[in-house]
Order: C-alpha cells, then sequence, then structure tokens
C-alpha cells in the first residue's frame, strides 16, 4: 500500500509533446468532440495553481501521438471570468512550461454562427493555425439553415470543417485538417481585415466584433423561414413557468434523487458484501494477530469504505450529465434561482444540495456547475449540514431510544432531523454571505440552450472521469485516515481483565459456547475502552458532560469521525453486547442504552441527552472524507479545516443548548 | 449587407430593457453599467447594435438573442438600454428571429 500515496501528476500535456487546443462555446458540442477524439484516455486536471479544470487526452493524428487540451467552454477570451483569463493563457503559452499550442480548433454552432464567431474571431487574432469545426449540422438542416462552407472559410481564413459526432461524419476530415496543422500547412491565422476595419472606430469592441459576425453570416449563411419551427420555445413555456416549471422541476428533482439515493443502494451492498468476504476470506490464511487485524480490519476495510462511495458518485454523475445534455438542467437553475438568492445561493446550487442528502461527497464535487468561486465556496461549506444517508442509522437508534413504542413520534423526530439539517444549512449560507464570504450573489446570466437527445457516452466518460478524481485525489487521504482510525481503536493493547480472563477458562474447558461469546464481548470492550481512541473519548468526557454526554458517548463520537453511523457499532462494543447486534439484535442495544447509568445511579439516556445527541449528530462535521473532498474542491486544508471547526461549534453549542434547556424544564 | 434596423428616430425613446413588452424587440442603445457579469452578457450579444427579445419578464428574465435565449437576473437587464423596434416584424427581418 505504499504506492498509494497521492503524487499530483504533472498538470498539463508534457514539456515538448506538440498540443491542440480544443476552444468553444458552452453547449456547442464541444465535449462531444473532445469525447469522440479521445475517449477513454482522457484526464482531468486542474489548471497549475487553480481549482478550474481542464481535461487533456492524447491522440494519435497522423502517426504522431499529439496532446488535445480541452479549454472550458467560453463565450469569449475577455477578461471577465477566471476561466476566460485560463484559457487566454493557455493559448498565449503561458499557462505551465509547455509553449503555446500548435493549432486551435474552434467548435462552433452551425445553428447559432454569429455568436459563435465572436470567439472565433478572438481567437483568429492569436496568431496560431486554426481549423473551424461545425457542429450541430443535422440540426441546421432541420431548420433550413444552409452554409457556404467556401465564403465562410475565406472570410475566416481558415479551413472548415462540418461535424457530425453521432454519425462519425467529418471527424476523419478533421483528423486530416489537424495534421496538416501539425505539419505547418495551415497558415497562420489573422485578423480578418474587415475586423480590423471595425476595431479601429474606436467604439465598443463588443459592438465591432458582432458587427463582423453579422456581416460574415450575412454573406455566408441562409436560412430559409419554412425551416422547422422551434420546439424548444413551447417547451419553455411550461418549464420555465413560475408554477408548472416548478412542478416540473420537482419532478425531475424527486426521480434524479431516487436514482442516486435508492439505486446506489444496491451497488453500495455489494461493495460491502465483497469487502466483508474478502476479509473473511484472508483471515482464514492468517494467524490471529494484529497483522491479521491491520489487514482485514485497517486495509480491506479502509479500501471497501473508500470504494463504497462510488455507486452515488458514478450515478449521480451518469443523471447529471445527461440532465445537462438534455438541456433541462439550465432550465431547473433558472427555475431555482429566485428561491435560492434569497439566502445568497445561487440557483445551481440546488443540484449539490439535493444529492447531499444521500452524500455529501458526490454532492461537493458536483459544485463544479458553480461559476463564481465565493458562491461555490458557500455551496461547498453548508452541504455537510444536509442530512447524508450516514446519518440514518443514528436518527434510527436515537428515534428508537426516545419513543421506543411511538411510531409516530419517533417518525416526527426523524423528520424533524432532516428539517433541522436543511434548515441550519440555509441559515448557515445567509450568515457567511454576510460576514466571510460578503457581497452579492452573482446575478444569473444563463444560456438556455436548444434542447436535444442526451449522449449515453457522454454520461458514462463523465461518470468514469469523476470515480477517477475521487479515487486518486480523496481515495487515498480516505484510507490513511481509516488505517490511523483502526490504529487508535486497537492500540495501546491492554491484557483482558481477570474475571475475563476466567470466564474464557472456564468457557474452554466446559466448552460453554454462549460463555465464551460473553467473555469475547467483554474482552472487545475492555480493549477498545483502553485503546487511544477509548482514552481520547473518556479524556473529552468533562467537554461534552455539558451536553449530557458520558465517555461512552465521547468514544462514539471519536470513533465516528470514519463515517458517522459508526457511533452505533462503537456504542454496541462498548456496550458489551457485540458489534454484530446492530444487524441481528438492535433492540438487544436499544436495552442496554436505556439501562445504562451514571455514576450516581440515574439513567444515561434521558429524554434531553437523546435530543442533544440528535442534535449534535444533524449538525457536526464527523466525517474526515467528506473533508478530503473539501479539500480537493477548495484547493485547500484551509476550507476544510474551517469547515470541520464551524460545524463542530455550531453542533456543540446547538446540543448543549438543547440539553440545558430540555434539563432546565424538566 | 449589414441589417439596419427601423427606428424610431426619437432618442428620448429609448428605455430600459425591462420597460419592454413581453415579446417585443428593441434595438440595444447602450449597456450602462461595467462588470464581469456585464461583460459575460455583453459577450453572448446583448451589446450596442444588436437587437434582442425580451421573451419572458419576470425574475429572472427571459431574452432573446442572436439565435440563443439566455435568462438573466432582472437587475442586470435593467441597465440594457434600448430603442424599441416599431414594427412588430423586426424580429422576422433581423437577427432575432425565433428559431
Amino acid at each position: 500500500m505504499v504506492n498509494v500515496v497521492p503524487s499530483e501528476r504533472a498538470n498539463l500535456p508534457a514539456k515538448g509533446l506538440p498540443f491542440l487546443a480544443l476552444a468553444g462555446n458552452p453547449n456547442a458540442g464541444k465535449t462531444t468532440l473532445f469525447n469522440a477524439l479521445t475517449g477513454l484516455r482522457a484526464k482531468t486536471a486542474n489548471f497549475p495553481g487553480t481549482t478550474i479544470e481542464c481535461r487533456t487526452g492524447s491522440v494519435t493524428i497522423g502517426r504522431n501521438p499529439v496532446e488535445l487540451l480541452d479549454l472550458p467552454g467560453l463565450y469569449s477570451l475577455n477578461d471577465c471570468s477566471d476561466e476566460e483569463r485560463m484559457a487566454r493563457d493557455a493559448l498565449l503559452g503561458k499557462a505551465g512550461d509547455r509553449g503555446r499550442p500548435s493549432g486551435i480548433i474552434v467548435v462552433a454552432d452551425a445553428t447559432n454562427l454569429e455568436r459563435n464567431l465572436y470567439l472565433a474571431g478572438q481567437i483568429l487574432e492569436m496568431n496560431l493555425p486554426v481549423v473551424v469545426a461545425l457542429t450541430m449540422m443535422d440540426l441546421a438542416e432541420r431548420k433550413k439553415i444552409s452554409i457556404d462552407f467556401e465564403s465562410l472559410g475565406k472570410e475566416l481564413g481558415c479551413p472548415m470543417v462540418p461535424v457530425d459526432v453521432r454519425s462519425g461524419k467529418g471527424v476523419k476530415e478533421l483528423r486530416q485538417e489537424c495534421e496538416n496543422m501539425l505539419s505547418g500547412q495551415v497558415a497562420l491565422t489573422k485578423r480578418p481585415e474587415r475586423l480590423e476595419y471595425a476595431c479601429s472606430c474606436n467604439s465598443c469592441p463588443f459592438k465591432a466584433h458582432f458587427d463582423w459576425t453579422q456581416e460574415v453570416c450575412g454573406k455566408c449563411v441562409h436560412s430559409n423561414e419554412e425551416g422547422e419551427t422551434d420546439r424548444t420555445f413551447a417547451i419553455d413555456r411550461v418549464l420555465t413557468h413560475p408554477v408548472f416549471g416548478f412542478l416540473a422541476f420537482a419532478s425531475v428533482m424527486l426521480s434524479f434523487f431516487f436514482m442516486v439515493f435508492y439505486i446506489a443502494q444496491y451497488p453500495m451492498e455489494w461493495i460491502d458484501g465483497l469487502f466483508v468476504h474478502a476479509g473473511s476470506f484472508v483471515g482464514k490464511f492468517m494467524p490471529e494477530g494484529d497483522l491479521k487485524s491491520l489487514l482485514v480490519d485497517g486495509v480491506i476495510g479502509g479500501v471497501g469504505g473508500m470504494l463504497i462511495f462510488l455507486p452515488q458518485i458514478c450515478i449521480l454523475f451518469f443523471f447529471l450529465t445527461l440532465l445537462e445534455d438534455t438541456g433541462y438542467l439550465a432550465r431547473a437553475a433558472f427555475v431555482m434561482d429566485r428561491l435560492m438568492r434569497r439566502v445568497g445561493l445561487p440557483g445551481k446550487a440546488f443540484v449539490p444540495m439535493l444529492s447531499s442528502h444521500a452524500c455529501a461527497i458526490p454532492g461537493i464535487m458536483a459544485t463544479r456547475g458553480i461559476e463564481d468561486k465565493r458562491d461555490r465556496l458557500v455551496t461547498i461549506l453548508v452541504l455537510p449540514l444536509l442530512t447524508c444517508s450516514a446519518r440514518i442509522p443514528v436518527y434510527a437508534m436515537v428515534c428508537a431510544l426516545l419513543f421506543p413504542d411511538q411510531p409516530m413520534y419517533a417518525a416526527l423526530a426523524f423528520a424533524g432531523a432532516y428539517s433541522l439539517g436543511g434548515i441550519a444549512a440555509l441559515v448557515m449560507a445567509f450568515v457567511f454571505r454576510r460576514t466571510i464570504l460578503p457581497g452579492e450573489t452573482r446575478p444569473l446570466v444563463l444560456e438556455l440552450p436548444g434542447y436535444k437527445m442526451p449522449s449515453v457516452r457522454n454520461a458514462l466518460l463523465m461518470a468514469i472521469d469523476r470515480a477517477g478524481i475521487f479515487i486518486r485525489k480523496a481515495g487515498t487521504v480516505i484510507m490513511v485516515i481509516s488505517i490511523v482510525l483502526w490504529t487508535a481503536s486497537t492500540y495501546p493493547k491492554s491484557e483482558p481483565p481477570v474475571e475475563v480472563a476466567e470466564m474464557l477458562l472456564q468457557a474452554d474447558q466446559t466448552n460453554d459456547d454462549e460463555l465464551r461469546k460473553e467473555a469475547t464481548r467483554l474482552e472487545s470492550k475492555h480493549a477498545f475502552a483502553n485503546s487511544a481512541a477509548g482514552r481520547l473519548g473518556k479524556a473529552i468526557e468533562p467537554v461534552i458532560e455539558p451536553l449530557g454526554f458520558d465517555w461512552q458517548i465521547g468514544v462514539g463520537i471519536v470513533s465516528s469521525f470514519a463515517a458517522r453511523e459508526v457511533i452505533v457499532s462503537t456504542l454496541s462494543i462498548i456496550y458489551g453486547v457485540g458489534e454484530d447486534a446492530v444487524d441481528e439484535d438492535p433492540a438487544s442495544l436499544y436495552d442496554n442504552l436505556r439501562a445504562s447509568k451514571r455514576s450516581d445511579g440515574s439513567p444515561v439516556y434521558t429524554m434531553a441527552t437523546c435530543v442533544s445527541l440528535l442534535v449534535f449528530y444533524v449538525l457536526a462535521m464527523q466525517c474526515l472524507p467528506t473533508q478530503a473532498v473539501t479539500r480537493r474542491e477548495t484547493g485547500s486544508w484551509k476550507w476544510a479545516a474551517f469547515q470541520f471547526g464551524y460545524m463542530t461549534a455550531l453542533a456543540y453549542l446547538s446540543a448543549l443548548i438543547t440539553y440545558q434547556t430540555l434539563t432546565f424544564l424538566s | 449587407m449589414p441589417y439596419t434596423p427601423n427606428l424610431a428616430q426619437n432618442p428620448s425613446e429609448s428605455t430600459s430593457l425591462d420597460k419592454l413588452k413581453p415579446g417585443k424587440c428593441g434595438y440595444v442603445v447602450k449597456v450602462k453599467a461595467e462588470s464581469d457579469d456585464i461583460k459575460k452578457l455583453m459577450a453572448m450579444g446583448v451589446c450596442e447594435g444588436r437587437i434582442i427579445k425580451l421573451v419572458h419578464l419576470g425574475e429572472p428574465m427571459i431574452l432573446q438573442v442572436l439565435g440563443s435565449r439566455i435568462g438573466v437576473s432582472s437587475r442586470l437587464g435593467e441597465t440594457v438600454e434600448v430603442a424599441p423596434c416599431e414594427e412588430d416584424n423586426c424580429c422576422e427581418q433581423g437577427q432575432c428571429s425565433e428559431e
């Protein structure tokens, strides 16, 4: 396991290898083209020193390997966003140490050339070989838009290739043009003469460029009025409607949530089962001892505990990409924007917030769609407050303790815990907006692209890509954490107490299996209580006492940093009912908990303690894997530490107020 | 030939975008603010010299420009000054046909 230490890959193509850049407007079919050219050989990395992603992939052009760099979707190369600055730097050879690209492929949507040529015009000014790939040709045909490629090529001063990725038409020609670019057969472009003239007259540069694109399109693009009328407009009337739009949104998002939450359960169970079997299989061939425990509980358990996140990540990104491809996601952000803005979150924060109800990890990874850095940071900070599936076993345990014979009240307590998380997230977003990340949410400027059939291939590649990033960037950290936690709950070793040793001896003599089980349970309880984690739990007892918690709960809190639900199995061990009680006989755990007494003889799990524990688990960070992902997505441990700090403080104070108020009242 | 819209000649008739009736077009006379968001909007075609159509008035509003629809916060829309097109069919002549 030594080689799993994360090594930062070279972010951009290696020095010396020629590379081509792929640029184009968002929604112009750039990703589809990139996937068609590179397929599974693509890698996602960040631009050096930023959290802006770019994808690179190797392509064989002619006979030589070439790197293809996919720039973020751009409307222009002005200076108005980090993406634009990074793209400009990459084209000028200022990003990394690779110099300038050998050529640029500009992807332009044939149905909307007048706008797409704005970016093309700016790229033409960069004095590099350029090839323009015209996409969406099938749509253009349906709309009866005809384009005179030859004169368009003359106007732009570069080769034009119409490409239809789905049928594969034009891909070969595009490769040929790329080869020509690499061998220097494509002339460097220069600013079109007419654009030169338009820009000289001291007017708004946007106007000058658009006057030029309008003129070019006037000459080369002919649209026939009898073309198919646009269905997008009719669909949008419903989907952006204040009432129907919201209903459509709710049903789409509920099905989306259903996929991520319920369907992912099955592969998660398989992964869990697989690793349990792998653990017991390996265990059979090894002698009892620390090495076996390290391998089975630490390493195999750790890998399983990391891979268990993959189904949700893959399913989330698969369906998210499909939704985005159809064009619906933009409408969803549009519909939610007004509501979300009230607490200082952008409309696009909704999908991450919804996903976080399954798990905060894919939720945080899904904040990539939010353009503004501060908007994105606020969203990431509050996401772990939303109730994820790992909290459910804890809620279930506490609700069962609170209302053993009143399922109605237990359900209400459950729902209350859910709402508390949601409300806390919105309130904290509101607070951050007024304190550490001040400023208004960036106003919405969002293209509503035409509806189209999504590409399953794109969605699959995206899911694989995200899974890879998770394993490479967060997986290793999660592994290290789980091994550290295993060590903390195993060491230092302690001798079992005399009476337990006697029980074991007696069980061996009389062959009493029940007695042996009992002795083993007592032994692991004792070992756990004396381990570093157990001692830490005892050490923090004075701190958590005002919340109504005793040292056993303290041990549970310490051990559940790996995953929240671990507190349930820890309590089972600590109360001597055995680890398996959680699945086999939860009632025995609950009975044990109810019967447990403080030193003065009063019960530990009073109503006040239970509610306080519930509030604590709703609000506390208690999940180190999430921290690893926060680090990867914000680019620094600083924000992960802040997230941990504020959530723990919030949980502590809320639990304190809850416990003290409830004890005072009763 | 660049398309020249038939405009109301009187400059006093220019108004902010949100005063336009939904479904009507206007010629952008000026964008009265400068920020990164405004620049993004301009790069999408909402800039001096273009004809835009107000598809839906509300928060956010929907504009149509250069063959694409854009959702825009109304506070940005308010900074766009337009001269309403006189003729109803100007959209069909120019860039902002419903395609």
